[in-house]
């Protein structure tokens, strides 16, 4: 890992030990003022993920964090899951929500000089239609893209899109340059009109700097940002405490210890959730009886205390407490209640008195190997006995995209683009992790408002119907529990912002001295 | 590797007085008190071994989620894991791995070096310098890295692993029998053997066999030492044993992610690897030891 | 040192290398399932499977893609990783400082402490400090190097700050950081090679003391510290040399689990990742790299035991 430890670096963190040593006493020990903020503030971020790509159509699925320091998005979508003006200004969908007109930001350049206009929006919408880009399934409901004047641009779908907002702040808007849409190694090298530039991207870190020519220059406080890539847990939690970077995500149960060597932390729920994907075309996992066994199977409450100090509510939906689309009481009721006798009866009334063998996938780091483990107990307690095998990111991701997997623990992200698609992806016979194509009654209605209205709360309501039905038709998902994210970081960082919708941006972050 | 140095330093034991030597051998060993320490260590691994269902406290795999990481109680004797699993009976039923993986890994050594050793020593030839310029290849492989490359093709798996890691020691093997096979070829009772007609079974068998025994012992009992630590190292990394069987060296690896909880959690797997390469290693020495002592009376 | 004894050993470490580049390319060749399809991810059509498969050329018959292989490596081409697009030969010498500093720096700690520990036991053969020593020795040998950096950590990096816990600073962020960095992880690397160092020593200084002559000079009034300097360093320096020549593979393994323990970004760590990530060009370079390292290292060692020790012939 090549750290640019300069001298005040240095200084600082000799004058760390120091302290830390010399006070035996409590108290903050640091000298000097901490709210003046630094003008040439560099943010050293821990990473817990690599990216798969800079490139907006071929990054995974935790790539925003990389994404939107380099490039901005039409609409911004802000911590708290609300859209706000970005590279688009105002934005106007009609009342079929079948077209949707948006108005242009002026004055936008992209980092390599290609002017900000109509065309280079088309451009990029047509480009993340290609078959290739993993965006193709999200824009596959944008039939045409007009350039109405170099400002005004409107899409026009094939079915009602009110989602195709949503769609829009996350990859999908994130403009390209035009010029650079062809790049071979826009993956490593992205060009676009976002606050930062990147200048170095190798094995162990990612280097942004702030570019001047960014239109809202004024309101970016960071000069640089360091990410260092720091995928085991432990050594993130040690280069953090250790002074070597800023600011990290750490899991709950690792609170104490950066508490004792004087971390602060910022916290928030996030639309994503530990579960176990069900392949419903494998194993018994067609029969909804078993699935709904496995809902009841699961000490949530258990996992929850052992390894997360408390911090990952347990959920039998998809979605936060927090979130629109929760639907209260889930966890208590009868269809979602941990009852492992119960889960017994449900077996045996499915033709499985002595239960069967499920194959698990998991993934390699110690989370994923100590939950699954904790779960596969869990389920040998009412007879199911679940084989293990661990398997690295990539070719796990593969694996769950051609169905080759009977079932997986895994981290889902629930919101992105819009709550509407997990819906689609999980719950509908041509989802995307619906390998088994199973379709569950009830649902096509309340997708269709879903997709139909702009009216929040008619959405709210239609997500709840989809949430509970699914639940008691015996999910194709078994949810776990939705963790609080938890950023680690020392006091002179402020303003990290934990985004509900993993908007991670550091837009409003700074140092201070 | 200390592997090749030992062939280095060993001498070629007495020949001619195989028999008869081989009892007294054992017999000196007997009374050097770390040989028998140690030793008596690796029968008591072996019994724990096989009667770990008899000898563990609890079930190895039984979760109390309530219960992780607690230290050493009257009812956990080492403490309990991040599943709260009892400490005491993982590491009593990884025994068996701590001693199966080094077998496979030794096995497969003695499968690919014996054999091309004793050939290289008896024929010399062409083969000789094939197996010597092979030998040397994987010798200048960093045996770790080479594991990892297996692992890669084969994918992550206590036997790949093992398998691998046999591989990379064959050729110190091959060197030592090669070279005690050479000492003992050059005595002129080989050549007279084969004067009379003697067939080349026969010879190595009666011959050469019990006369490399020593050297061969002790590279063996060294080799498990090291491949014990491959497999602690590897199963470490997350690429030999796979969840969730364990072995010693998966449990540190547990231990270490959970270490500020439990500080002392690194000690119970750690200690039992350093016994156990201890005891391989402290055998070899006093074989070796004897029988230098022996030739040189 | 005699010219064609130089050449042997050098065409003998070629000849070597060569069977490592056959080795490492006959390895992905016995990987199972279409490598092309693996390369070019899911979202791929079959004509950009073709593609891919004709640019890595492997519809060519298998000797031919050695030879296009093997041209390319000569030539300093590693190929590009599957992962990340990126040169291999550029992934390397990225993650090469740290393994490198870190082995260094092994090798250093394990020659000063294990070789003075020898030689002080071979002094007073018998004594305590003898017996102390020759324990801690046995014990050394025996510890996995990754569990000693955990035990550590614990006292000097988490329990109290002295030094870092993780990562890797190199040389041109100053002294103390590389130094800071890099002390703990090569002691606890080190500390089996001391070990058996210090084993050998011990050995050596105590045949040598043991000699005649070694005698005759301390009758007549020679010195222990010009006694050492004279006679013991010189002759233990040549057992201490082949050991580190042959401990050089198993210092560059043990890196790997070192890197792993302290989040150093060296090559052990980026061999793990392409493990995991499929990434076989990759893996091949590390593998090929590694080689080099030991066989060159080998190399020196020979030709620096035949210069020690003129009694030496091929």
């Amino acid at each position: 890992m090549t750290m640019r430890f300069g001298h005040r670096a240095v200084a600082t963190f000799s004058a760390m030990v120091l302290l830390t040593v010399t006070a035996a006493c409590g108290g903050d020990g640091t000298a000097g003022s901490n709210t003046t903020t630094d003008d040439d503030g560099i943010l050293r971020w821990g990473s817990s993920t690599k990216p798969a790509s800079l490139d907006p159509r071929k990054s995974a699925t935790f790539d925003p964090i990389f994404l939107l320091e380099v490039y901005d998005p039409l609409i911004r979508r802000d911590a708290k899951g609300e859209l706000v003006p970005a590279l688009a200004t105002e934005w106007k969908l009609a009342d079929d929500a079948k077209a949707l007109d948006l108005t242009l930001r002026q004055g936008v350049t992209f980092q390599d000089g290609a002017e900000f206009n109509a065309e280079a929006v088309k451009a990029n919408i047509e480009a993340g239609k290609k078959p290739g880009s993993n965006l193709a399934a999200s824009l596959a409901v944008v039939d045409t893209v007009e350039a109405v004047d170099a400002t005004h641009v409107t899409l026009t779908m094939n079915a009602p899109s009110s989602h195709i907002l949503n769609v829009l702040a996350g990859e999908a808007g994130y403009m390209i340059s035009p010029n650079a849409l062809n790049n071979a190694d826009l993956g490593t090298k992205p060009v676009g009109a976002g606050p930062f530039k990147v200048t170095t991207y190798n094995q162990s870190s990612l280097i942004y700097e702030k570019w001047d020519g960014y239109w809202d220059a004024d309101a970016i406080k960071l000069k640089r940002i360091d990410m260092t890539f720091l995928l085991d847990e432990a050594t993130r939690l040690r280069a953090l405490t250790s002074g070597q970077v800023d600011a990290a995500p750490i899991r709950s149960n690792q609170k104490k210890e950066a508490q004792a060597a004087g971390m602060k932390f910022t916290t928030g729920e996030a639309a994503f959730l530990y579960g176990l994907m069900l392949n419903t075309s494998k194993s018994e996992l067609d029969k909804p009886l078993v699935r709904q066994a496995l809902v009841h199977a699961i000490d949530r409450q258990a996992i929850n205390q052992a390894f997360f100090a408390g911090d990952c509510a347990p959920v039998v939906q998809p979605f936060p407490s927090s979130h629109w689309g929760h639907v209260a009481g889930l966890e208590e009721s009868t269809e979602g209640k941990y009852d492992p006798e119960l889960a017994k009866q449900l077996l045996a009334q499915a033709g499985l008195p002595n239960g069967f063998t499920l194959n698990m996938y998991m993934g390699t780091a110690s989370l994923f190997q100590s939950v699954a483990q904790a779960i596969q107990a869990q389920l040998a307690k009412v007879g199911i006995t679940a084989k293990l095998t661990a398997m690295e990111n990539t070719a796990l991701a593969t694996a769950r995209r051609k169905g080759d997997f009977e079932s997986s623990f895994a981290s889902i992200q629930s919101g992105r683009p819009d709550p509407s698609q997990f819906a689609v992806d999980f719950y509908t016979p041509t989802g995307v992790f619906n390998p088994g194509k199973t379709r569950i009654d009830g649902i096509d209605g309340p997708l269709q408002t879903l997709r139909q209205s702009a009216d929040q709360g008619a959405r709210a309501q239609a997500m709840s119907q989809i949430v509970t039905t699914a639940l008691k038709a015996g999910p194709p998902m078994t949810p776990v529990c939705s963790a609080l994210v938890v950023w680690a970081h020392s006091d002179k960082v402020k303003g990290l912002e934990i985004a509900v919708n993993y908007d991670y941006e550091f837009r409003n972050a700074s140092m201070t001295k | 590797m200390t592997a090749t140095l030992q062939f280095q330093a060993g001498p070629a034991p007495a020949v001619g007085t195989a028999r008869r030597g081989r009892t007294s051998t054992v017999a000196s060993l007997m009374r050097r008190p770390s040989f028998v320490v140690a030793a008596g260590f690796l029968v008591f691994l072996v019994v724990v071994a096989a009667l770990a269902p008899l000898i563990a406290p609890h079930d190895p795999s039984a979760q109390v989620l309530e219960d992780r990481l607690k230290g050493p109680s009257w009812s956990h004797l080492l403490g309990t894991d991040d599943l709260g699993r009892d400490v005491l009976s993982r590491l009593v039923y990884a025994a068996r791995l701590a001693l199966l993986a080094p077998l496979i890994s030794v096995s497969v050594a003695i499968l690919l070096g014996v054999p091309a050793g004793l050939w290289a020593g008896l024929r010399r030839g062409w083969v000789d310098a094939v197996t010597g310029r092979l030998s040397d290849t994987l010798l200048s492989l960093p045996g770790l890295a080479f594991a990892l490359a297996v692992v890669a093709v084969l994918g992550p798996g206590l036997f790949n692993a093992m398998v691998a890691m046999g591989i990379v020691f064959a050729p110190s093997l091959y060197r030592v029998v090669r070279g005690a096979t050479l000492a003992v070829a050059e005595e002129s009772y080989i050549e007279s053997a084969r004067a009379i007609g003697c067939s080349t079974r026969r010879i190595i068998w009666v011959h050469v066999l019990p006369n490399i025994a020593a050297p061969f012992l002790v590279q063996v009992t060294i080799l498990m030492g090291v491949a014990l630590l491959a497999e602690a190292s590897l199963s470490f990394l997350g690429l030999g044993v796979q969840p969730p069987d364990s072995s010693w060296g998966s449990m540190l690896e547990v231990a270490y992610q959970n270490q500020y909880d439990a500080p002392l959690a690194v000690l119970p797997a750690g200690t039992a690897l350093v016994l156990t390469v201890l005891s391989f290693n402290t055998v070899g020495d006093a074989i070796r030891d004897t029988v230098a002592r022996r030739r040189d009376s | 040192m005699n010219g064609s004894v130089v050449l042997r050993r050098i065409g003998g470490g070629v000849l070597v290398l060569w069977l490592v580049s056959l080795l490492t390319f006959a390895l992905i060749q016995l990987l199972p399932g279409d490598a092309a399809q693996a390369i070019a991810g899911e979202n791929a059509t079959q004509a950009d499977v073709d593609r891919i498969r004709h640019e890595l050329g492997f519809d060519l018959p298998v000797i031919e893609q050695y030879f296009r292989w093997f041209s390319n490596v000569v030539t300093g081409d590693f190929g590009t990783s599957l992962y990340s697009g990126r040169p291999v030969t550029e992934l390397i010498f990225e993650a090469a400082p740290a393994t490198l500093s870190l082995t260094v720096m092994a090798i250093v700690i394990a020659v000063l402490v294990g070789v003075t520990a020898g030689i002080a036991a071979a002094i007073r053969q018998g004594g305590w400090l003898d017996r102390t020593i020759t324990s801690l020795a046995t014990f050394g040998i025996a510890m996995p190097s990754f569990w000693v950096l955990m035990l550590l950590l614990l006292p000097f990096a988490v329990l109290n700050r002295w030094l870092p816990a993780t990562g890797y600073a190199p040389m041109s962020d100053g002294l103390w950081p590389w130094l800071s960095h890099i002390l703990l992880p090569a002691t606890a690397l080190g500390l089996a090679s001391a070990a058996e160092l210090a084993r050998h020593a011990r050995g050596c200084a105590a045949d040598v003391l043991a000699r005649p002559y070694i005698r005759t000079a301390r009758a007549r009034g020679a010195t222990g510290a010009w006694l050492i300097r004279r006679h013991v360093l010189r002759n233990a320096a040549i057992p201490v040399i082949t050991v580190l020549g042959l401990h050089v593979g198993r210092l560059l393994g043990g890196s790997i689990v070192i890197e792993s323990v302290a989040g150093i970004s060296g090559l052990g760590t980026l061999a793990i990742q392409a493990i995991l990530q499929r990434d076989y060009t990759t893996i091949q370079g590390y593998v090929l790299f590694s080689a080099i390292i030991v066989v060159l290292v080998n190399l020196v060692v020979d030709l620096l035991y035949g210069w020690i020790n003129p009694k030496v012939r091929a």
